[in-house]
């Protein structure tokens, strides 16, 4: 299955074969290329160039053409700074500084980054046509927030008909931008509106909910998948964000996904996120990150759920956590394997194996992710069915598959670390690779020389 | 180790006026920055602090990168760079209505800046004359009120005095183990709250048995899921913990909805509970042995 098309049915609700990837890759891929922030995000070029080695060593299923919230911003007159390794902020707020609101136009498609930023998407699109392309797009809130400065919130009691003109005028850059991206060629577009995660469910519903309603319709209409991207703690506005009509919502780690899986499932809205961007990802090392995303995956399911960094990656990501993630999610063996280790952290209880051996016969146990789904287990569980056939009764075998809890349990009390693997009497025999049957035979041949006659 | 002291609280409710305050006072002895970010009007604030007669270094961080985790690695670098060139003896972060003082706790855990910068104590100011409209609007802020060791409810001035009271009954619940002032124009004894840290830290020295020749180095960690726990095992977890640190802070969410507000002070724990709080489990650890990692293992056995 294409990338695109895993997209498409997470968004649909569907059932995928593996859990859709989407590693928000902005400024990031920079350091991927090896020149900063400013020279990767004032050029198409490096955007192509650095997204398409993201690609390679990401292998994601979606991934957006760019991450920076300060592109209309910046097209409107807003000031930028710009530092090397970071995306650029907005440091002046056009409405603070003598600008009325009546004077700002919305952009055209010759304005400021916005062609070198669609060009990038069209030569990305017809390089990886088989991966989602994200266009993201700034949010109304957010860019209201860029234009006006902290003072959007006293002017909720002071001018609310002043905040509502506001987002009206920053709702329509919104949706040019998105249908500039859609022209381009983007699968997916997402509103990445930040701020919207500070505000009360009721201002939310004054000053958001019939802007971002407006926006995600457009995109429907235009044929394009939309996501309503925020991060921070903005768990008391999910339900809303899902009634405003995306076809996803994404977060980041500073709300509980199960939440959010609850919600959105239960809108019809299928839902991303949110491996921990700071502690996992930067600062922590390949297992903190395998770990992190397998907790995602397994609260997230196989059913409209998008694996995703709670928000646009910083710079210095080490790419080595990134791949082993992106290794996590298409192994399923690999996923049982540490599901299997994390259990054994909190699983303190082993398994009595007291009266699980005998004196008499050999006891093989067989530990798989489960043989009926997965093919080396299957064969090993078939070689030893073999192996055991000429000894009858004095040699005895069971599989003990980690999807249950019992296989769990079983797997730390053996001291399995790896999967498949045959226990012969309490000896971990043969890992991951399966042997010839004689091997087996060889094996258990030995053992009963020390076993009492029945 | 730097020292770093966040000073939050909401647009308006006096943090430039504290900082004046503290410059004034403890930087005639002391080396002081002050970090300052986009979403506070900083332009206006730091033409205002600058007026002062008192030296100090001011770092602008114009990118509200105190606000979303995305940026928190840059603003990691710019501390860094700030410790270790202009090497002061305390550092001030006013930190806006939109930052999130867990978060910066939680990266400041990173080997980059561990040792070198550590998180002292957590000032807000609540706009006394503001306050209940702020909470509603912006439900964050209470979250900033909840992490404060030190809770200033500024403008008694021009606060009724009912008001006043209303405000201290309402922060004492959602955070029953800070220290609350009532002021106006932000006077508070500053020597004496950053004083009182210092005598912690001391006192966990010399009960620690570390010969250091000078700030102890504490490593603060942070915990953060989104798990429940009972309240019985919340108990348990706190006291476990509370023999190898020398404090702990924070909110632990309960299985039955409610949450449980967390003080330890060695082996003193206080426990509460505190009805309709929503977050995640949350606590701030201060401890030279613990570490995030290890913290939530432990915590996973309780849950």
């Amino acid at each position: 299955m294409k990338g695109i098309d895993r997209i498409r049915k997470a968004m649909r609700l569907e059932e995928v074969d593996y859990i859709p990837w989407v590693p928000f890759v902005g400024c990031h891929a920079a350091s991927l290329i090896g020149i900063n922030a400013i020279e990767y995000l004032t050029s198409g070029e490096n955007m192509v160039k650095g997204v398409s080695r993201a690609v390679e060593l990401y292998e994601p299923d979606g991934i957006p053409v760019t991450f920076d919230l300060q592109v209309e911003a910046e097209v409107l007159g807003c000031q930028l700074h710009w530092p090397e390794d970071n995306p650029p902020a907005v440091i002046s707020h056009l409405l603070q500084e003598g600008v009325t609101l009546e004077e700002l136009k919305i952009p055209g498609p010759g304005d400021g980054r916005i062609p070198l930023i669609m060009s990038a998407a069209r030569e990305l699109k017809q390089r990886h046509p088989d991966i989602a392309l994200y266009g993201l797009v700034t949010g109304p809130f957010t860019l209201a927030l860029h234009l006006l400065g902290t003072d959007i919130f006293t002017k909720f009691f002071e001018d609310p008909e002043y905040i509502l003109r506001l987002m009206e005028f920053t709702t329509r850059v919104t949706s040019f931008m998105a249908s500039q991206y859609i022209e381009a060629g983007c699968d997916v577009i997402a509103m990445v509106d930040p701020m919207t995660s500070q505000i009360d469910p009721e201002s939310f519903k004054t000053y958001v909910s019939s802007f971002a309603t407006r926006v995600f319709k457009e995109i429907r209409d235009r044929k394009a998948l939309s996501s309503f991207f925020v991060c921070g703690y903005a768990e008391q506005n999910i339900e809303l964000m899902c009634d405003c009509g995306p076809d996803n919502v994404s977060i980041d780690e500073n709300i509980p996904l199960d939440t959010v899986r609850d919600i959105a499932l239960s809108r019809g809205v299928s839902f991303g996120g949110n491996i921990k961007l700071t502690v996992s990802l930067l600062m922590g090392t390949e297992e903190d990150s395998i770990r992190d995303a397998l907790n995602c995956m397994d609260i997230g399911g196989k059913r409209g759920f998008i694996l995703a960094p709670g928000c646009d990656l910083p710079m210095s990501t080490p790419p080595e956590n990134l791949r082993a993630i992106s290794e996590l999610v298409r192994d399923e063996m690999l996923q049982g394997t540490w599901r299997a280790r994390e259990a054994s952290l909190t699983e303190v209880e082993k398994v009595d194996l007291s009266a699980h051996w005998s004196e008499e016969k050999v006891v093989i146990d067989v530990v798989t992710l489960d043989s009926a789904s997965c093919a080396p287990c299957q064969y090993m569980v078939n070689a030893v069915r073999k192996a055991v056939e000429k000894f009858g009764d004095r040699a005895v075998f069971r599989e003990y598959s980690i999807k249950e809890k019992e296989g769990v349990r079983m797997m730390h009390t053996l001291g399995v670390m790896q999967l498949p693997t045959i226990v012969i009497d309490g000896n971990i025999s043969f890992i991951s690779q399966i042997p010839p049957v004689a091997k087996i035979e060889e094996r258990i041949e030995a053992i009963l020389k020390n076993k009492v006659q029945p | 180790m730097i020292p770093l002291i966040i000073i939050a609280g909401w647009l308006g409710s006096g943090k430039t006026t504290l900082l004046q305050n503290l410059l004034n006072e403890v930087g005639r002895n002391f080396r002081i920055a002050v970090i300052q970010n986009e979403f506070a009007p900083s332009g206006v604030d730091s033409r205002q602090l600058e007026g002062g007669t008192t030296p100090f270094r001011l770092l602008e961080i114009n990118n509200g990168s105190v606000f979303c985790v995305c940026q928190l690695p840059n603003f990691l670098k710019a501390l860094k760079h700030l410790a270790l060139e202009y090497q002061p003896d305390y550092i001030f972060l006013e930190s806006s209505g939109l930052a999130d003082p867990i978060n910066i706790a939680e990266i400041m855990q990173s080997d980059e800046i561990a040792g070198l910068v550590g998180l002292r104590t957590i000032i807000t100011l609540i706009d006394g004359k503001n306050f209940f409209r702020t909470v509603k609007v912006l439900p964050r802020f209470r979250h900033q009120v909840m992490v404060a060791d030190h809770l200033i409810i500024n403008k008694q001035d021009i606060t009724p005095e009912k008001e006043i009271e209303k405000i201290r009954d309402t922060v004492s619940e959602w955070n029953p183990f800070s220290a609350i002032t009532i002021t106006s124009f932000c006077r508070i004894d500053l020597v004496r709250i950053l004083g009182s840290h210092e005598t912690d830290m001391k006192r966990l020295q010399a009960l620690m048995g570390i010969k250091s020749g000078g700030q102890p180095s504490i490593h603060v960690s942070v915990l953060k899921n989104h798990n429940s726990i009972q309240p019985d095992h919340c108990q348990k977890f706190v006291k476990d913990l509370s023999g190898e640190c020398s404090r702990l802070k924070g909110f632990v969410k309960l299985t039955d909805g409610t949450a449980m507000a967390v003080q330890t002070i060695y082996e003193e724990v206080n426990l509460k509970v505190v009805p309709g709080y929503n977050g995640p489990t949350e606590l701030i650890i201060f401890s030279d042995t613990l570490r995030a990692r290890e913290l939530n293992e432990r915590f996973k056995l309780y849950v």
